[in-house]
């Protein structure tokens, strides 16, 4: 086993201590990773919130699928006015899990990350004096998890192992898939790592930032010991002795309530024979697809691997690897705890709700459920609603009131990128311009590409520029095809899906 | 070992187990344009102009990094593999200089590609100004697409010297150096190898670059 520290959280120790980077912070990183200091210059140049020189104070609102569809110009406007006067520099910063809670605003200073969120234009306008806004958030409400589900409960009494032969058929009855959005059978990669010899990991992929999803998001600040609970029993049923919890970068309560919850479970015995960590994320988007969470993890820029070999052959450190969602290792728990019958029962999944909705929030609802009626839960009526944006960024457009009986499940899509994916549901009514979405959807894929296959790299500015442009037509489908057959990632893949969805299935409504 | 049979382009190939399927057609004559992959390198997987079609496969692969297996029905030139290599192309040209890239520009002839159907460049890679910072090459990075293989013949895959590290991301990751130090303050060596494996002409050798312009006078 390899016992080298990793070198993200060295980095971050030196940022803490100064604010910023100096070479001989990096210098020293490196050395105690023992890494070649390239490798480590590389992940400085990489992750964003590492910074070699001291921060300005950065207003950031927060660019997401519901402001873009509302406000965003607006808001946009006062903000750039506000900036200058609250001597700070105006920003925007990609989705923030607070689609259901915005339009949010972050402000930056040195290390300190404060959201605020609803804000109003007035609000905006007030920082120029220097008044905060009135709404500051730490966490996401608890409240918005707005039923009963079994996932938004504490286990109690905590699953205990049943064997990793009774929990892998138990995994396998119950129909688990991973739940991040990929849908592949859980015990088919519970089984791989079980046979793989010698060291192994669990690595748990809290990086939610699929914009438009926020319900791991609530599980990490609201019931972490289930996914804890989930990530002990994987790790025990694979054979592995480690694990990391990695928290997504900008979900600083996240990852304090993650690692709180895992000092608890290890006081209580509940981790023996167990190394667990948590680990705070690079703070990009492409850290979510799994191989480029392990380069992270392993201190490089975090750029998805050539596929094979999967994590589950060669992860971590080379290693056989298991990596699994939050919210999969949730359900996993509940399995352990209430057996496969049981689960199947229920079918639970957890579906983040936002945009023209009465009561936006997670929502844990059968798989199955007709989109119309997983809208109506959360208050939103079919009349008003000209749209839903499934998946996320990497997701859909479904036309409504066309879709309204579509089942809410894991089955065969209809168009490429179709999918329930992660559970993101964003509501758009009659009067929403959809191709705005559209555009800050292009916009946040060409600004989260890693960099390193052409396709994606070449091909996401130029499609956020023709949707600027609102181009449709054949060569617009070359760029598509290009990207989603070319690229070496789902990111890329996945950047055409919803302005194509948008232009099939809407075309002729706005121009 | 037993030789792997395998179909490339209605060609019966009989490959060597563990082999690429981008060697197995080279070696039936078969030319997969590629730009990042190079023999001395373990850059692969980056430019996806080598991707091809298998046959009950679902999107295409690279075959630069994909093993040969037995009875593999593979095609390597289709109108959906040109149209693909053609935009890949075409937003390489639009947005690199590649007036030294002899290479690329036979590719760009070979798909028909017309870059200025893109509208103009968006990456300002090629308003990148020439690095002169030690007496043997120049780092002219408006000529460079980032395929690495200059980083990783200085570090993993020749030298092991680690005198260059990519910086940025997307269409902003470009070959820097460690704390962005002139090259002489790097643990570079000056062996020379990544002018070597350099595609574009990005880095060219300051005698060659003296003589070329001597020629034109």
């Amino acid at each position: 086993m390899d016992d080298r520290p990793l070198l993200l959280p060295l980095l971050d120790e030196a940022l803490t201590r100064r604010g910023w980077l100096e070479p001989a912070d990096v210098e020293a990183a490196a050395r105690e990773a023992r890494v070649p200091l390239a490798q480590a210059w590389e992940a400085v140049r990489f992750y964003p919130r590492y910074r070699t020189e001291p921060a300005e104070k950065r207003l950031l609102l927060v660019d997401d699928p519901v402001v873009r569809a509302r406000d965003f110009a607006r808001l946009w406007a006062e903000l750039e006015d506000a900036a200058p006067r609250a001597e700070a520099r105006a920003g925007t910063v990609y989705s923030q899990g607070l689609e259901a809670v915005g339009p949010a605003l972050v402000i930056e200073e040195g290390a300190r990350w404060r959201v605020f969120a609803p804000v109003q234009v007035a609000d905006l306008r007030a920082l120029a004096v220097g008044k905060l806004p009135p709404h500051e958030l730490e966490t996401l409400p608890a409240e918005l998890a707005r039923n009963d589900g079994v996932l938004f409960e504490a286990p109690d009494p905590l699953p205990e192992f049943p064997g990793a032969d009774a929990l892998i058929a138990a995994v396998r009855d119950a129909g688990l898939r991973g739940l991040g959005g990929a849908l592949f059978p859980t015990w088919r990669k519970l089984e791989a790592v079980r046979s793989a010899a010698g060291a192994k990991y669990v690595v748990v992929n809290g990086d939610e930032s699929e914009p438009g999803n926020f319900k791991d998001r609530w599980l990490m600040e609201h019931n972490p010991r289930l996914v804890w609970a989930g990530a002990a029993l994987a790790a025990r049923a694979v054979g592995a002795r480690t694990v990391y919890f990695y928290v997504r970068g900008e979900y600083p309560a996240a990852l304090e309530r993650v690692e709180a919850a895992r000092t608890a479970l290890e006081g209580e015995g509940y981790f023996e024979g167990l190394e667990t960590h948590t680990f705070r994320g690079g703070g990009l988007y492409v850290c979510g697809e799994e191989s480029a969470l392990l380069e992270s993890l392993e201190g490089r820029r975090a750029e998805p691997r050539l596929k094979p070999p999967y994590p589950a052959q060669a992860g971590l450190f080379g290693r056989p690897t298991l990596v699994n969602n939050v919210e999969t290792l949730a359900h996993l728990a509940w399995i352990a705890a209430h057996g496969a019958e049981a689960y199947r029962e229920r079918r639970p999944k957890l579906f983040s709700i936002s945009g023209d909705v009465a009561r936006p929030g997670v929502y844990e609802l059968p798989l199955g459920t007709p989109l119309a009626e997983a809208l109506e839960a959360a208050g939103g009526g079919l009349d008003g609603l000209q749209a839903v944006l499934m998946g996320g960024a990497a997701g859909t457009f479904l036309r409504l009131p066309d879709a309204a009986e579509l089942p809410l499940d894991f089955e065969a899509p209809k168009l490429s990128g179709d999918a329930v994916g992660p559970g993101a549901l964003v509501a758009f009514g009659a009067d929403r311009d959809l191709w705005a979405v559209a555009e800050g959807i292009a916009a946040f894929f060409a600004h989260e590409s890693c960099g390193k296959c052409f396709p994606c790299s070449l091909g996401t500015p130029h499609l956020h520029a023709a949707v600027a442009r609102r181009e449709r037509g054949p060569q617009l489908e070359e760029l598509f095809l290009a990207l989603e057959q070319g690229s070496l990632c789902g990111l890329g893949q996945a950047a055409p899906w919803a302005v194509r969805s948008l232009i099939r299935r809407f075309e002729g409504v706005r121009t | 070992m037993s030789k792997v049979p395998l179909v490339i382009d209605g060609y019966l190939v009989q490959a060597e187990p563990g082999e690429t399927l981008l060697d197995a057609a080279r070696r039936a004559g078969v030319e997969v344009p590629t730009l990042c992959h190079h023999e001395r390198t373990g850059t692969r997987g980056l430019c996806r102009l080598c991707v091809v079609e298998v046959e009950g496969w679902g999107r295409p692969v690279p075959a630069c990094a994909t093993e040969v297996q037995p009875n593999l029905v593979v095609r390597t030139e289709t109108e959906a593999l040109a149209d693909l290599r053609r935009v890949v192309l075409e937003l390489l040209a639009l947005e690199t200089d590649l007036s030294l890239d002899t290479g690329t520009q036979a590719l760009l002839e070979r798909y028909h590609a017309r870059p200025e159907r893109w509208g103009a460049p968006l990456a300002a890679r090629r308003e990148r100004e020439p690095v002169q910072d030690n007496p043997f090459f120049v780092r002219d990075y408006a000529k460079c697409y980032t395929c690495r293989r200059c980083i990783d013949a200085c570090g993993e895959g020749v030298q092991g010297v680690w005198a260059y590290a990519t910086t940025g991301r997307g269409h902003a990751a470009v070959p820097g150096t460690p704390l962005d130090l002139p090259l002489p303050e790097t643990p570079c060596v000056f062996c020379g190898n990544c002018v070597q494996v350099c595609p574009t002409g990005a880095l060219t050798p300051l005698a060659e670059l003296a003589a070329a312009e001597g020629g034109d006078a």
